[in-house]
């Protein structure tokens, strides 16, 4: 006794086919131009983070060129060289792996703590809500740069400590929103279905929330990203990061701001990496929460 | 609602419409090469599924239809032509002439706006009254659309009334220019059936009042039998048939309308439970659920509380099944979430298979609770997690509840996807490639996982189609007899109830109000509010009729 199947019924006997899902991605990827292009920046920096020897032209330390010295642009120094006759085309592609890591390493402390406190804060309720939340609440309330520096001046300079400050300061944005997520999570349908299924705390924190959640935390690391390369330059930038002669972004625009007058390509170059590293990060973010409808 | 002199002119008619829906990449043909019409003062109710394209045409008429959506063919209304009318011109009939009563009341009003402002703003719009006039006048039209104390509840906003209110002030809304047609999109789907059918009442006896025209948009065909004069079937955006609404439940033609209408529950439909004899031994079993004095108080925002569940006593023996049966706000669904241990109990007892309910608090007890108890939830699409395949989710309690190895689990999950009559390809697909009956078969086969002996079943066809949901209350009846299952069923639909329940309490307030087996009860109630709800039943009309 199955029941009768109406015409006008989804049979019940029958799953639709699969969707071919490679062919609609690569079609999908192929009508957003700025997606992509995107992603080849994306895949440009990771490929001199990794191997900066077969992109660079130079040695980015000593390779002083005396008969070069703040050269402007030209085919032997594409990005121009510095006061010591170093090609900043080099540096950059140098810079990359620091500039980088740093990144990584400042989103990846936000995400694991923030992450972990907005999803603990959300399922225990009750005082640790409070507590955490309202630490977060006086976090925000400090702007951003000034508490990485507050934690920059106490860790000690230097570019992992700077990327510590800078993922400190991240920490609010990925708790709130992990959990604003795990609430939602908490209210469905499958939460009360997991529990009379005896599913413990701890396996539905990991088989359900975090699975459902990681969609718009994914969407959040890619923005902060960019951030967290901005931030990073900017202390940098500020001389608490990278010890001369080690090439980084953010200390690169801060060697060039003494002859802006008369070198630009000092600042100049370094700076558009570092914008278009941060724009292309935003963009693949933008492309992140698109796919999540 | 007598059929206006067939001489006329048809106020509305509709010729070879056809609507698609533009998408990137292609078009969805809604609705294909629909006619029908609508009389002077007569109510016409379109009927369908989800997908039927119903909607749709009711948009239409109004010009209301999605930028997206592309329309040929013919909409007269009294000789004018509304395909391929500008805006203005729809604008000037629209409200006017042409008025939409909507689906949900919240959404149909602004939420920032006193209720009496946005009748008489409608009567300032289509220039009948202004000022002091347009406030005395929409304080009628309130008084009118049956909403009580109107004068005081003039500067009322939205959230401060209930969804009956509300559907009342839309009601009053669509009627204040005394338009030649009214456009209602399932007019009463979000509310209670008693308020269901106080609202469908005063509907009806407006409409005839001034002659107005009513399309009807309904997916319930017990209200398109009860309330219309004749009923177009639609199926994939096509007419299948038009036909009398006295003939609808009884003599359709069109084999598509007879399975809708056999699919429909109603006050006579066949029980497909039978009550299991009652022997010495049955009686003497003991009871699978048993509350006494059960009450559960919630606290409110703003100091106090609210009782919503008071001192109830229920018992659910083995092989019974129990229909808990109530409008929003009974206290039902509190009642199954303490006997499924996600909510406990402020007083009273609640003993489950000889074990306590506050075993729930001790691991083993725990785990031997959630195994005997085990929950069919409302809404498929949430029940299910978005995230894990249709295998993982049954699976699920398999993993915490026993100690089966992956491969044995393998097999169980395959021998569960038989028994709801699921292909086994549908273990490897996620919750969103299937459809919601599909999904409500999946909830069903992890709840059967761990071969519980009672299933709380929480409202589990009411997001469904009527055919789908036919379906399914077949395969509960099915498992109950193969499986040696007892139900607990918690639904608003006495309809539904009366199909699939051996015994009913019948619940308001919190509190029990009437209970016994499901016959009696259905065929003598006691209660006033019982018979309330009985008379309620859509379809009741039609069958007292013939």
């Amino acid at each position: 006794m199955t029941g009768m199947v109406l015409p006008g019924a989804p049979a019940e006997g029958t799953v639709p086919a699969r969707a071919d899902g490679l062919k609609s991605r690569a079609a999908h990827l192929l009508a957003q131009p700025g997606l992509l292009l995107s992603l080849a920046v994306f895949a440009i920096v990771i490929a001199w983070a990794v191997a900066p020897g077969v992109f660079a032209t130079h040695d980015p330390v000593t390779d002083l060129d005396a008969n070069a010295r703040l050269a402007a642009p030209s085919a032997s120094h594409w990005f121009g060289t510095d006061l010591l006759g170093r090609d900043v085309y080099s540096r950059v592609v140098h810079g990359t792996r620091l500039s980088m890591l740093a990144g990584v390493i400042a989103v990846t402390l936000s995400l694991v703590v923030g992450s972990l406190l907005g999803m603990l804060s959300a399922y225990v309720g009750g005082w640790l809500d409070a507590v955490v939340m309202r630490t977060v609440d006086v976090m925000v309330a400090i702007p951003g740069l000034l508490l990485s520096m507050a934690a920059v001046s106490i860790l000690g300079f230097g570019v992992i400590n700077v990327a510590i400050a800078v993922g400190i300061a991240g920490i609010p944005a990925f708790a709130r929103i992990t959990r604003a997520e795990t609430l939602r999570i908490l209210s469905r349908g499958y939460f009360d279905a997991a529990r009379t299924s005896g599913t413990g705390h701890l396996g539905i924190l990991i088989k359900h929330v975090l699975p459902n959640a990681s969609g718009a935390v994914m969407v959040l690391a890619a923005l902060e990203l960019g951030g967290a390369v901005l931030s990073v330059a900017a202390l940098s930038f500020l001389g608490f990061g990278a010890v001369p002669p080690t090439p980084e972004w953010g200390s690169m625009v801060a060697e060039g701001r003494a002859h802006i007058a008369t070198a630009w390509w000092l600042t100049t170059f370094p700076g558009a990496v570092i914008a278009v590293t941060v724009l292309a990060s935003n963009r693949v973010s933008r492309g992140l929460r698109m796919r999540q409808r | 609602m007598s059929a206006a002199a067939q001489t006329d002119q048809p106020l509305l008619e509709i010729r070879d419409l056809t609507v698609d829906y533009r998408r990137p990449g292609g078009s969805t043909q809604a609705v294909r090469g629909v006619s029908f019409q609508v009389a002077r003062g007569e109510t016409v109710a379109l009927v369908g599924e989800s997908g039927s394209g119903k909607t749709t045409i009711g948009r239409a008429v109004l010009g209301l239809h999605h930028r997206n959506a592309q329309i040929t063919g013919s909409i007269r209304f009294s000789g004018t032509e509304l395909v391929g009318l500008a805006e203005a011109g729809l604008r000037r009939l629209r409200g006017r002439r042409i008025a939409l009563i909507p689906q949900d009341p919240l959404a149909g009003l602004n939420p920032v706006h006193p209720i009496g402002e946005q009748v008489s703003e409608s009567l300032r719009t289509h220039g009948l009254a202004t000022g002091a006039e347009a406030r005395r006048q929409a304080v009628q039209i309130l008084e009118r659309a049956g909403l009580d104390d109107a004068a005081n509840r003039y500067y009322s906003y939205p959230h401060q009334l209930s969804g009956g209110q509300r559907q009342r002030v839309l009601i009053g809304i669509a009627l204040a220019a005394e338009p030649d047609l009214i456009v209602a999109d399932e007019p009463t789907s979000a509310l209670d059936v008693t308020v269901q059918r106080r609202i469908l009442d005063h509907i009806e006896e407006l409409v005839t009042q001034s002659g107005t025209s009513l399309l009807l948009v309904t997916h319930d065909l017990g209200v398109a039998a009860d309330r219309a004069d004749r009923v177009v079937v639609l199926q994939h955006g096509q007419v299948v048939e038009q036909l009398p609404a006295a003939d609808f439940l009884n003599s359709a033609e069109h084999p598509y309308s007879q399975r809708l209408a056999a699919a429909a529950p109603t006050i006579d439909s066949e029980p497909l439970v039978t009550q299991l004899p009652q022997t010495q031994e049955n009686d003497a079993a003991q009871p699978l659920v048993r509350a006494q004095g059960l009450t559960k108080t919630f606290p409110v925002s703003g100091g106090g509380s609210v009782t919503a569940v008071d001192a109830v006593d229920l018992t659910l023996r083995p092989g019974q099944s129990l229909g808990v049966v109530g409008e929003s706000g009974s206290g039902k669904t509190t009642v199954a979430r303490m006997i499924l241990g996600l909510s406990d109990p402020d007083a009273g007892s609640l003993t489950l298979a000889g074990l306590g309910h506050q075993d729930y608090r001790s691991r083993s007890g725990r785990k031997e609770l959630r195994r005997l108890i085990r929950p069919v939830f409302q809404d498929p699409y949430s029940s299910l997690d978005p995230a894990h395949s249709v295998a993982t989710s049954i699976a699920e309690p398999l993993r915490a509840l026993t100690t089966l190895s992956r491969s044995e689990r393998q097999r169980r999950v395959t021998e569960l996807l038989e028994q709801v009559h699921l292909p086994s390809a549908a273990a490897g697909r996620k919750p969103y490639e299937l459809s919601g009956g599909q999904l409500q078969r999946v909830a069903i086969a992890r709840a059967l996982a761990v071969r519980p002996k009672v299933l709380v079943c929480d409202e589990p066809v009411s997001s469904l189609d009527v055919s789908v949901q036919d379906q399914i209350l077949r395969l509960l009846a099915e498992l109950r007899e193969a499986e040696g299952l007892s139900y607990l069923f918690i639904s608003h639909d006495l309809a539904v109830v009366r199909q699939v329940c051996t015994e009913v309490v019948v619940m308001r307030h919190g509190q029990v109000v009437e209970r016994g087996a499901t016959r009696e009860v259905f065929a003598a109630p006691e209660h006033e509010y019982t018979r309330e709800l009985v008379a309620a039943i859509p379809g009741s009309r039609v069958r007292q009729q013939v």
